[in-house]
């Protein structure tokens, strides 16, 4: 089940895309998500399109990579579109049994939302795809901050992250070694009612609390004995700096944001004329 | 040189009651003196909760003294000023091999320290080269550690304490979680740097076989250190061990075995090739 | 009465691009009343082997019996299984859970269903068997030590009541001490009850003291599967899998090349005492029989 989720899956492949600073793409994936919101009419949703498209084919990971992702909000979208649909008021769409209640603006409105959403997955999963957790949250360390002058622990945070990245798996594997142990003394996390599954629950998650916890304390020795103190005076072994290519793709996303708002005044302008 | 001096360390753990409230102290270490040379290859054996452990807290001043000093060099593990210079010195390897590894890739890993300690990029990267070498990891720096075998992350956590260049390193029970490949591995490894780079070198373990070539042995018992000596004159003394609930090589316990049943062996034999010597020996002085 | 393998095959992801076998079509069979050794390096597939066992792990290929029942057939009851053969695993971390000792004992025979006094009754058994006396019932098994909470451990499963006992390296970690202590338990444990034990350990020298029969499992194949006296035979075939004899094998062995009238089938320090003894009394008679003789070929040069 894990398996599945595509969100926050590197794929390992060399590409101008996979090179580029993770705050470039950070920056990125916010401007796209946003100028999806701002885009209006087919002209604005083809330039969203067209800008998608050429950066999944520039990032070198095979599209049917990324559609695994869409699997997961497959229910969503088909809540979101159904309720475009059929609460949209307006034109009935036909006269006749359901197509009754379905409204012709209703559809349109489904329409767009449900491209909307698609394209919004795919330019995040286009992100995680391209950039390691590492890099993600180097950038995020970074490209944040301006926040430590609010007092915002952006470099704990950031270490938390990386922390629980890297513990994530080993917990899954402890989860599923305890889930074993009790098991075999005849626990039963399968059968019965809700109550009783969350009651067979216990047994799981008490050796697994105090695993983790152990494990934090044991790790924050291990810190401190390696001198950590927090980021003051800390250096980085590959710390992030602009190269060409980053400020070039600084420049295409203005252009892109420049285009989206043209097409955008265009498009008012035709309806309203 | 002296690297480390414990002149009459005393270690007291308070005991809390149900409520919460001190209830009492129990010592962790009782009057413990002892001096350790640069360049040495110390063990400290001693049974689970023996002290041992206690012991190797502070000389990383991740414990400070209830009583007595710890000297580090010069420095006094209680004297704040050379907190990290004491930790960069005496640097220090845990038993758990995942619950030491902080980062996601092995060659961040080992710059962690360096990165804590505020060594220019530069210099941090050709601290990692080196340290992965010197511990035959080099293969793996763009591995997660999730792919390793145990063997392998203690041996990235060991380079990780040789980027930040120690003169000291403190292993607690590297090789309590690990299989006998991982543990020879591990063991080599230290060897290694012990002889080549003249690392001091304090192992703390309950496995006889790991200490068979270290140039001294220290043993400890309920916080008191209660044994000191090269692995030939400790293991001689294979009952007083056994005592200390620790045990001796195969060989040595049947040497003196034998010993029992009126065969003159001499005391303290560690390996195969001295106990055939000296049986040998014996059937010749039949003669 | 036995555990039967019969072409048991088991893949890790069978959809993966590189199949992976773990274990590789073994056939197996291990009778009631045996105390059986399992050694194999990290990863040889020794750890899935002994899922297979009580049903944790469904092999991909070939049938696992228990008493010549296929435990995969329709309604087996899987879960009976698992109390009939009892797995513990190697760290007891995993499965303590319960604010004192007693109650996480309970937690077995809970599951099976039983009426609260036959529950009490099979805990303090349980407990009685491992050595754990009154004073650590109502304790807390976090607060334990290690070797104390693996008895737990094993208290815990033994408490079902298991004709089989599976223990996945229980002495890791352990000092010596520790070690024996919970060894010579559970060798006692099925000398007296009659309890099939299955022991997985990386220590030649625990299986050869305590084990009847000894398999060794590598990349997924049982390359031996013999007494430990044999198996420790073959050496050299154990070094190229990673794994070694105990020290006193290889002590014998040494002897004997240089020139001692000895066995090298030594497994154990009391085999090599008496081998080395047996071995010096003849060299002893040896020398003064050639005497003896020597004084006679003077009388009859004389």
């Amino acid at each position: 089940m894990i398996k599945d989720i595509t969100i926050g899956q590197y794929y390992a492949v060399d590409s101008p895309i996979h090179r580029l600073d993770p705050r470039v793409k950070l920056v990125g994936t916010v401007l796209f998500i946003v100028s999806l919101f701002v885009a209006e009419g087919v002209f604005g949703y083809l330039a969203a399109a067209g800008a998608l498209a050429f950066v999944i084919h520039m990032s070198r990971v095979p599209f049917r990579f990324m559609t695994r992702g869409l699997k997961s909000i497959l229910i969503i979208m088909l809540i979101s579109v159904s309720f475009n649909i059929f609460f949209t008021e307006g034109t009935p769409v036909a006269d006749v049994l359901i197509l009754r209640s379905m409204t012709w603006e209703g559809l349109e409105k489904a329409v767009y939302m449900a491209i909307r959403l698609i394209m919004l997955i795919l330019g995040s999963t286009i992100m995680t795809l391209t950039t390691t957790p590492n890099a993600l949250t180097d950038g995020l360390e970074k490209g944040l901050g301006f926040l430590k002058k609010l007092h915002v622990p952006v470099h704990e945070l950031a270490m938390m992250m990386s922390i629980a990245l890297r513990f994530i798996p080993i917990l899954i594997e402890e989860t599923d070694k305890i889930m074993k142990a009790q098991t075999a003394r005849g626990a039963d996390f399968e059968s019965g009612g809700i109550i009783r599954r969350i009651k067979a629950m216990v047994p799981l998650l008490i050796p697994l609390f105090i695993s983790a916890f152990r494990r934090a304390a044991d790790l924050a020795l291990a810190m401190e004995a390696r001198c950590y103190h927090g980021d003051a005076n800390r250096t980085k072994m590959k710390p992030l700096r602009y190269e060409h290519c980053d400020r070039g793709a600084y420049g295409c996303m203005a252009a892109y944001l420049v285009l989206i708002l043209i097409l955008k005044f265009v498009w008012k302008g035709w309806i309203a004329g | 040189m002296k690297m480390i001096r414990l002149f009459h360390l005393m270690h007291k753990f308070e005991e809390y009651n149900e409520e919460g409230n001190v209830s009492g102290e129990s010592t962790a270490l009782d009057d413990v003196s002892v001096e350790i040379e640069k360049g040495s290859f110390v063990a400290v054996l001693g049974h689970n909760g023996s002290g041992k452990s206690t012991m190797a807290k502070h000389l990383n001043s991740l414990l400070l003294p209830d009583g007595g000093t710890v000297f580090i060099k010069e420095y006094d593990t209680r004297d704040e000023a050379h907190l990290w210079d004491i930790r960069q010195t005496a640097g220090m390897v845990f038993q758990n091999p995942d619950n030491q590894i902080i980062a996601n890739v092995v060659e961040e890993d080992v710059a962690f320290g360096p990165e804590n300690m505020g060594v220019p990029s530069q210099e941090i990267w050709k601290r990692v080269d080196e340290s992965l070498k010197k511990v035959g990891m080099a293969a793996y720096r763009t591995k997660s550690p999730n792919q390793l075998s145990g063997g392998q992350k203690q041996r990235v956590a060991i380079a990780g304490v040789m980027a930040m260049k120690p003169e000291i390193i403190i292993l607690d029970e590297p090789t309590a979680m690990l299989d006998p490949v991982g543990r020879m591995e591990v063991i080599r490894t230290i060897h290694e740097l012990n002889r080549l780079e003249g690392i001091t070198v304090i192992l703390i373990t309950h496995y006889m076989e790991e200490v068979v070539d270290a140039d001294r042995v220290l043993v400890m018992d309920g916080g008191k250190l209660m044994m000191d000596g090269t692995p030939k004159e400790i293991f001689s003394r294979a009952q007083e061990l056994k005592k200390y609930r620790l045990d001796v090589p195969q060989v040595t316990e049947l040497a003196w075995e034998l010993k029992q049943e009126g065969i003159e062996l001499p005391d303290g034999i560690l390996t195969i090739e001295e106990f055939a010597d000296a049986l040998c020996a014996y059937r010749d002085a039949l003669k | 009465m036995a555990i039967t393998f019969e072409h048991v095959t088991y893949i890790y992801e069978p959809d993966a691009p590189v199949v992976q076998k773990v274990l590789d079509d073994i056939s197996l069979t291990i009778p009631g009343n045996q105390f059986v050794g399992i050694i194999g390096h990290t990863g040889s597939g020794k750890s899935t082997l002994i899922q297979h066992m009580n049903g944790l792990i469904k092999p991909t290929e070939g049938t696992v019996k228990f008493h010549g029942e296929d435990i995969w057939q329709k309604d087996y009851p899987l879960r009976q299984l698992r109390s009939r053969v009892g797995l513990v695993f190697q760290y007891p971390e995993h499965q303590l859970f319960e604010e004192n000792v007693f109650k996480d004992v309970c937690f077995g025979p809970k599951n099976q269903g039983l009426t609260q006094e036959e529950i009490e009754q099979r805990a303090k058994n349980a407990l009685s068997m491992v050595g754990l006396d009154e004073s650590f019932y109502k304790r807390s098994p976090f607060e334990l030590s290690g070797g104390q909470k693996r008895r737990v451990a094993i208290a815990g499963v033994l408490a079902m009541n298991p004709e089989y006992l599976i223990l996945d390296e229980p002495t890791a970690g352990l000092d010596p001490v520790g070690r024996d202590e919970i060894l010579d338990q559970v060798s006692r444990l099925q000398k007296e009850s009659g309890i099939t034990v299955i022991l997985v350990s990386h220590s030649m020298e625990d299986v050869a003291r305590y084990a009847q029969r000894l398999i060794v499992v590598d990349d997924g194949h049982i390359r031996f599967d013999d007494t430990p006296r044999n198996v420790f035979r073959h050496r050299e075939e154990l070094e190229k899998l990673g794994l070694s004899a105990p020290q006193v094998t290889y002590l014998a062995a040494a002897l004997k090349k240089r020139g001692f009238a000895m066995t090298e089938d030594v497994t154990t320090i009391r085999e090599a005492k008496d081998a080395i003894l047996q071995a010096l009394s003849a060299e002893r008679e040896n020398r003064s029989g050639n005497g003896i003789q020597k004084k006679e070929q003077v009388k009859t040069d004389d």
